[in-house]
């Protein structure tokens, strides 16, 4: 009786009592700090808002930038970036909110935590805003962005069947005229000769587009037609109806072809009726 | 004695249920939530989010020539088109006044919004010149956001 009394006592004392409290408050601390010093879950919320923001941040920057930069990413997660929102993986829990721009052709990747995906590539090149983690991949930093514009559809043919060489030929004709020319001398450039139209620009850019991604550097230049001779092949500008002369400088035979094509894609992808 | 002992013993207990428990509660959960919520604050970029919205409306403002191949900051004659390039998810009103006009495609969040800031909501106006045919005008640009992230469902 005595004993069992004794203990109670004790279990009563204050400085027990306090002993245990103050137990229980070092238990609940340590928790709180090995949750914090553990939390995945702010981990994937900081790299998603982080990824996020640098997406947005790639479409922020003024258009005739172009520029790639690492960024290391940890082993432990996966990506995606779709419908407008990072998600960082495993478990779907973690994401934030991008905005994506119809100006350019945003393109991400998606994948699952891996040894091999610990770097990502952000880039902007030309019209094109992208994210890629495999080590291979190098965007053609030498894009040319071109403005979105709601073309006005163009009755134009293209000549599929054309091919370029030393003497001016038309390309296209109708509503549009392009008409190009090779020249085997000089330094390797394509010099887009165009009449004062906004639709020729914007033709213009689609088609320096074009070849720079076949490697060959370009030019866009208005012409007043008013002071060329006579006998200069660019004659062809004057008029109201969109025209283009290229004329093509330093290139071998052997690329005419993917020249031509690459004019071809250009006119095309301006929309022609 | 005895009688004043047992007085001082029931004001301990009253001083400890009504005061150090609650404050020793109060401690344990300050020390518990504060340090999640700074880490949950700090997952907040609302200023950096506005910084860089206001930058690239700028940009989308800015009209970019083929022909120089840069950006001459000149002021897009389409600039509803402009704005329409970035509609976002996220939760926040713009609106862009350009030479007395004003541009806000989502008006109606901007409307209960902007009054309500800095209070309820953050406040960024940023201006910028732009050149047009007969000079060059002011663009101002004045986004609200909530303070925390919330998205248009």
């Amino acid at each position: 009786m005595n004993k069992r009394a004794s203990v109670m006592d004790l279990v009563l004392q204050p400085l027990f009592v306090t002993i245990v409290a103050l137990g229980i408050v070092l238990l609940m601390i340590l928790s709180s700090i090995y949750d914090i010093q553990s939390s995945t879950a702010y981990e994937k919320k900081f790299y998603s808002a982080d990824i996020a923001l640098l997406i947005d941040s790639l479409f922020a920057l003024p258009k005739d930038t172009n520029l790639e930069m690492e960024y290391i990413f940890p082993a432990d997660f996966g990506m995606t970036a779709e419908h407008n929102t990072v998600t960082i993986l495993p478990d779907e829990g973690q994401n934030f909110h991008f905005t994506d721009d119809s100006l350019y052709n945003l393109v991400t990747t998606s994948f699952q935590p891996s040894k091999s995906a610990t770097q990502l590539l952000f880039y902007k090149a030309g019209n094109t805003v992208g994210v890629d983690n495999r080590k291979t991949f190098s965007p053609n930093l030498d894009s040319q962005y071109c403005e979105y514009a709601e073309p006005r559809k163009l009755k134009a043919i293209v000549d599929y069947r054309a091919t370029i060489g030393p003497t001016p030929t038309l390309v296209v004709t109708g509503e549009a005229l392009l008409s190009a020319r090779l020249n085997p001398g000089g330094e390797t450039i394509a010099k887009i000769y165009i009449n004062p139209l906004s639709e020729s620009e914007q033709i213009a850019c689609l088609l320096s587009r074009e070849i720079i991604e076949i490697g060959i550097n370009t030019a866009i230049i208005p012409v007043n037609t008013q002071l060329l001779a006579a006998d200069d092949p660019r004659n062809m500008l004057k008029g109201a109806t969109p025209a283009l002369f290229v004329d093509i400088y330093g290139t071998p035979d052997a690329s005419k072809a993917k020249i031509l094509q690459a004019i071809k894609k250009g006119v095309s992808t301006y929309g022609l009726a | 004695m005895a009688w004043h002992k047992k007085g001082t013993w029931a004001w301990a207990d009253l001083t400890m249920w009504l005061f150090y428990l609650p404050l020793t509660a109060a401690v344990i959960y300050a020390i518990v939530t504060v340090p999640q919520g700074i880490i949950k604050t700090s997952v907040q970029p609302v200023e950096l989010d506005a910084a860089i919205f206001q930058e690239r409306t700028f940009q989308h403002l800015a009209d970019y020539s083929p022909v120089t191949g840069a950006n001459d900051n000149t002021l897009t004659p389409d600039v509803e088109q402009a704005l329409a390039y970035s509609l976002s998810q996220k939760k926040f009103g713009y609106k862009i006044t350009i030479d007395g006009k004003k541009f806000a495609p989502n008006e109606e969040f901007y409307d209960i919004a902007a009054p309500l800031a800095p209070v309820l909501y953050y406040r960024f106006t940023a201006n910028k010149n732009l050149k047009t045919a007969t000079g060059t005008i002011t663009v101002t640009v004045d986004q609200v956001y909530p303070k925390k992230y919330e998205t248009f469902r």
